[in-house]
């Protein structure tokens, strides 16, 4: 059984990683030991309690969030050259202070109202899913919207599990079933986008206007 | 029975328009009407047997309430007229060569898609189902946003995806922590529903609670279209289909409106309503004013009816925001507003298909070219500026009633935000239907489907606003009771053509 203290570490420090990192390959990578992280907790966990529920969820979160996905995306980045990120609206100094004020802010919504065994590890997983909504919006291209939204959902997850909440197996495949086609969607839709405007960036998309 | 074939139709229908070749074009249209109307006609009699006290179910994880009844209703009645528009508009599109045979297919799966997940979404029993199933209604129609495959139209589909997908991670988190709050109350098991949560609300944590219901407000108030988690909506509404910005902005909003009344309801068991309320009637002011203010300076006109939709979704969180007989109007406010705004984008498509153009300055004298639609595109500008005789006006009415004693400035400044919606609203629709029109563009209508739909959705608009079913008025006591978990009689006020006066209308919430 992977400990959720490691889980809860590693997504914060994975988190921050990718708030650091400029090239998207290594974001991507990063995604995708998070999505095994929270595959394997997963998996571990319905293995110790004798859960089904939660090593289909598991098995699900593998195949979709830590094989296809990533593979999806990096098959974008290599055939729409989308090798290197724009740099990020802020830079580094900026980006890790506002980082510790989400993880500020995180401990406090943790510690006032949320009842777990362990605040910090529940502290660590909130902050992680704040830093990620930020990852999104500190990066310029679609590519990191479309990593921080997988993301936001991997940190969720792992607080769910933290907090040991538990679902049908129909759930677990409905949730699975939506994040693979929301994957499948955002990768036509990054398609699209860099046919219309040459680029996997933000920049030219500048044509919502008031007409 | 019912409801698994309310379900099941749309899928099927989806099925069916996907294995449609080329040479059979048509059964796409024949599907779509087919389909639209046994859905509308299942939902009606379902939202009858909830009104009447039956339960409907289809296994435990589908059950709607009389909150998910009156929004299967809705869905039902305006996806029937919607699926007779889209058939007009995308034959007079397919005329021009601007759709061609694979995106209309495309469409029209895409509708059914939407339809199945609006349905399952209102019909849920379960908070997490509704998540997944609203989560599906942003993907299926972020391809419906970019059908015509322009920059502009992608930009707007993606901007709908990401702001959307993240508004609804912050849902899924609210919803978690409400289930976490239930586990710690005592709920056991997986099937954690709403009604379970209802029943254990009064022993959950209240701080937590409040900050799940505040990630649920942010999360499905970014759907609904709030300020400031409204940015994705002119640009969707202008740049979709008609028919579809009328599904997003009628039926689409109703059902992430009834997500937050739910966990609005569960939040009113756990802890005082002012929390709530002070909330809904923060995000309700600022929606109405902010939108006020841009509709005043808009210069297309689908974005105006987006800012209109806005606007609405303001008045509606007034409505639950002050409380009382402000929450069954605010549901009446939500049934007339799905109805008034296909109106409004049905008649705008034709006004497009006519001018080719959204903007404003660029179409002149539509009641000469288009007398049928420009009529229609008046009175739903009148209605939706909430003009008597029809319903919009009634419900404002209630809601600023509702609220006058308690929160008189906040009235105050609503009426303001009402006075430049009607001024805005009135200004752009006298520009765009009199004057000269342009002499290149021949008179008439484009497709009499087109005027079929306007027709019909008018007569039931204009129905309602003056006849009010005692089943409707059931269903909508106890969607109030969902929502306020408390008995008090108040009076709405509703017009009685018999004695040729308003009389008040007592409902318990």
């Amino acid at each position: 059984m992977i400990s959720f203290t490691f889980l809860a570490v590693s997504a914060f420090i994975l988190m921050i990683l990718m708030n650091l990192l400029k090239k998207n390959p290594s974001v991507v990578t990063a995604f995708q030991i998070a999505s095994l992280l929270v595959a394997a907790a997963l998996m571990s966990l319905g293995l110790k309690e004798g859960a089904y529920g939660l090593m289909v969820a598991g098995a699900l979160s593998l195949i979709v969030k830590a094989i296809v996905a990533p593979t999806f995306l990096r098959n974008r980045i290599n055939r729409y050259n989308g090798y290197f990120s724009a740099s990020a609206y802020t830079r580094i100094p900026l980006t890790l202070t506002i980082l510790a004020v989400l993880t500020g802010f995180a401990h406090f919504i943790i510690t006032s109202a949320v009842p777990s065994a362990d605040p910090t590890i529940a502290a660590l997983l909130l902050a992680s899913i704040f830093g990620m909504c930020f990852f999104m919006v500190n990066r310029t291209g679609t590519l990191a919207q479309t990593i921080g939204i997988l993301g936001i959902e991997n940190n969720i997850v792992l607080l769910t599990v933290f907090l040991g909440l538990e679902h049908s197996i129909a759930l677990e495949i409905a949730i699975a079933f939506d994040i693979l086609v929301w994957v499948g969607i955002a990768a036509t839709f990054l398609t699209l986008i860099y046919r219309q405007f040459g680029s996997l960036e933000g920049a030219p998309m500048t044509h919502l206007r008031e007409d | 029975m019912l409801l698994i074939t309310l379900l099941e139709i749309p899928l099927i229908a989806a099925v069916i328009s996907a294995a449609v070749p080329r040479r059979w074009r048509w059964l796409d249209e024949y599907v779509a009407i087919g389909a639209t109307l046994l859905e509308a006609i299942l939902a009606l009699v379902i939202a009858h047997r909830v009104a009447l006290g039956e339960t409907v179910s289809a296994t435990w994880m589908f059950a709607p309430d009389a909150l998910g009844a009156l929004v299967l209703a809705i869905a039902g009645v305006v996806g029937f007229a919607a699926a007779i528009h889209s058939v007009g508009h995308l034959r007079a599109e397919a005329s021009k060569g601007i759709l061609g045979f694979s995106r209309i297919r495309e469409y029209f799966i895409l509708f059914h898609l939407f339809f199945f997940a609006m349905f399952a979404a209102a019909a849920s029993t379960t908070p997490l189902l509704t998540w997944v199933a609203i989560e599906a209604t942003t993907l299926a129609t972020a391809f419906l946003i970019t059908i015509y495959n322009k920059p502009s139209a992608l930009e707007a589909g993606w901007k709908h995806l990401i702001i959307n997908s993240v508004g609804l991670l912050f849902g899924l988190l609210g919803t978690l922590l409400f289930l976490n709050a239930a586990t710690v109350a005592g709920a056991e098991g997986v099937r954690i529903t709403w009604s379970s949560l209802t029943e254990l609300a009064a022993h959950m944590n209240p701080l937590l609670v409040q900050i799940a219901f505040v990630f649920i407000l942010v999360g499905y108030g970014t759907k609904t279209g709030f300020v400031p988690l409204h940015t994705w909506k002119p640009d969707a509404y202008s740049k979709a289909p008609a028919p579809i910005a009328a599904l997003l902005s009628g039926v689409l909003m109703s059902v992430s409106f009834a997500a937050i009344l739910h966990f609005m309801g569960i939040t009113n068991s756990a802890i005082a309503a002012a929390f709530t309320q002070k909330l809904l009637i923060a995000f309700g002011i600022l929606s109405v004013l902010t939108a006020s203010l841009l509709m005043v300076r808009t210069r297309s006109y689908k974005r105006l009816l987006a800012y209109s939709s806005i606007e609405h979704g303001g008045v509606m969180a007034l409505g639950f925001g002050f409380g009382g007989a402000g929450i069954a109007a605010a549901l009446f406010h939500m049934l007339y507003h799905a109805l008034a705004k296909p109106l409004l984008f049905f008649s705008a498509g034709n006004i497009f298909l006519k001018y080719s153009s959204t903007k404003v300055h660029e179409v002149r004298g539509a009641y000469t070219l288009l007398p049928v639609s420009a009529v229609v595109f008046m009175t739903g500008i009148l209605a939706a500026s909430g003009m008597p005789p029809f319903g919009i006006f009634f419900t404002k009415l209630a809601i600023l009633g509702a609220g006058i004693s308690e929160h008189p400035y906040i009235v105050m400044f609503a009426v303001i935000g009402f006075a430049a919606v009607f001024a805005g609203l009135i200004r752009t629709a006298a520009h765009m239907l009199f004057g000269e029109p342009p002499r290149a563009l021949p008179a008439g209508e484009s497709n009499s489907l087109t005027l079929v739909s306007l027709t019909f959705i008018a007569l039931i608009f204009i129905v309602l606003s003056v006849w009010v079913p005692s089943e409707l008025t059931t269903l909508v006591t106890d969607a109030a009771e969902i929502v306020q978990p408390a008995a008090e009689e108040v009076p709405l006020i509703v017009p009685d053509l018999d004695a040729g006066e308003t009389v008040p209308l007592e409902i318990a919430l």
